[in-house]
């Protein structure tokens, strides 16, 4: 597929950030057994969390429910983070993300079920040690930084889908083009932005 | 599904956007299918990054706090309650208990016990004679509790019975409000308790337009609520 092509620099340290002493997260101290770990661990993400839910519902008491929500959520599902498959901060974030759509769901739009209830994906994630580094290192602006070279129609469709819940099927009748559009855009649109933020692995390896 | 179709639907797949029954196609063939595995993990690392955009906003006072003892109490299983005075209290079994206690304790005699536990059932007798005077019914629903507000034909005041609430957290305790054009009022405050519960609700507005009961801090002013709200009626 022509994004996975030869990529941006990869400036991060990865010598350093794998010689570096890490003290567990009070997510990790949690996940190991340590209920009182969980104060911290909601201490920690409440403001990212609140940020993320306050970005898809807009209302700020609505997204503190959906900030508790996701806690809630959190607690009952730390056992199935599996960190050689993801990273702790977006899983949580994604858990926000998805506690705040079903929150506009309840509202009035009629979904079938929780966003989160998707089964599998998390599953089929394949363990990538050089995507968790570009992780570790990645802040809002380069992600901002990333979506702003997009195309602005590719933009729209990320931010209507990811941020505001929208299925394509929404969104094409909104904008008033083709479901296969929508669909077409947001695979470009990931594809440039993940290409943007860091190399792929087969990029390093090769 | 044939490979296609599936690497259409595979960005849609990784954010979680498909019905079930697309979901479970675009599975089933990514998992016989390495290269929509390998397509798979761009769209799964691109969403990971996307949780990354929003910019940290402050928090609102209180905030915080709202919402760690929001999630407590969702967390933490229900206990024993202890009642605040102003309180009306449940079952007859707990006043009898009580008034049992009272007993062993202070050594009083049969007839003090026995008049106890008769003005103790006259009370709970009162409000359940008094949930069957109201003239109106409000469901009050929330995540793991349920209850009633049963309001006067006057809309002056009422009874609330509450099932499954269970004890609030540590320095917390609920409130009841009733909300009208003016905003918010306090209609009653009470620790909680497993089973059900009653609490008189001596004084409501008549332009009451909803119910709802947070969780407060103690020593919060009661002017306002400040908490999660964990029970409602309908808007």
């Amino acid at each position: 597929m022509p994004y996975t092509e030869t990529s941006t620099t990869f400036d991060h340290n990865v010598d350093k950030i794998l010689t570096t002493p890490v003290e567990p997260t009070p997510f990790e101290r949690f996940r190991a057994g340590d209920p009182s770990a969980f104060d911290h661990f909601v201490a920690e993400y409440t403001g990212p969390a609140y940020a993320t839910a306050l970005q898809v519902l807009k209302v700020p008491a609505r997204a503190e429910e959906a900030v508790q929500d996701a806690f809630v959520r959190l607690w009952q599902r730390a056992g199935q983070f599996d960190p050689a498959r993801g990273h702790e901060r977006s899983w949580v974030l994604a858990i926000a993300r998805n506690s705040a759509i079903d929150a506009l769901r309840k509202q009035g739009r009629t979904f079938e079920r929780s966003i989160d209830d998707a089964p599998s994906v998390y599953a089929l994630r394949d363990p990538d040690d050089v995507w968790q580094q570009v992780l570790e290192g990645l802040t809002s602006i380069d992600v901002r930084a990333a979506l702003q070279q997009l195309p602005a129609e590719q933009q729209d469709i990320v931010l209507q889908v990811y941020y505001e819940g929208k299925r394509p099927v929404e969104v094409a009748r909104e904008l008033g083009i083709a479901e296969g559009t929508v669909r077409s855009r947001l695979r470009l649109a990931l594809a440039k932005l993940r290409e943007a933020l860091g190399p792929v692995r087969e990029d390093l390896q090769s | 599904m044939k490979h296609e179709a599936a690497q259409d639907l595979l960005a849609d797949f990784a954010l979680g956007l498909l019905d079930y029954q697309d979901e479970a196609a675009v599975q089933a063939h990514i998992e016989g299918c390495g290269d929509c595995r390998g397509d798979l993990q761009l769209f799964l690392q691109a969403g990971e990054a996307l949780a990354f955009a929003p910019t940290t906003v402050e928090l609102p006072a209180g905030t915080a706090v709202r919402i760690a003892a929001g999630v407590r109490v969702r967390l933490d299983p229900p206990h024993p309650q202890t009642l605040r005075s102003n309180v009306i209290i449940g079952p007859w079994r707990n006043l009898a208990l009580g008034a049992a206690a009272a007993v062993f304790l202070l050594a009083v005699g049969l007839t003090a016990v026995t008049m106890a536990w008769l003005d103790a059932r006259d009370e709970a007798d009162r409000l359940e004679g008094q949930l069957a005077a109201r003239a109106i019914e409000l469901p009050l629903s929330g995540d793991s509790a349920t209850g009633t507000i049963y309001v006067a034909a006057d809309f002056t005041s009422g009874v609330a019975r509450f099932t499954g609430l269970g004890k609030a957290p540590a320095q917390h305790h609920y409130q009841v409000w009733s909300e009208g054009p003016g905003g918010a009022t306090s209609a009653a405050d009470f620790t909680g308790s497993e089973g059900e519960l009653l609490v008189r609700l001596p004084e409501l507005p008549r332009d009451m337009t909803r119910m709802f009961v947070t969780i407060e801090p103690d020593g919060a002013t009661g002017k306002t609520p400040s908490g999660p709200e964990v029970l409602s009626t309908p808007h």
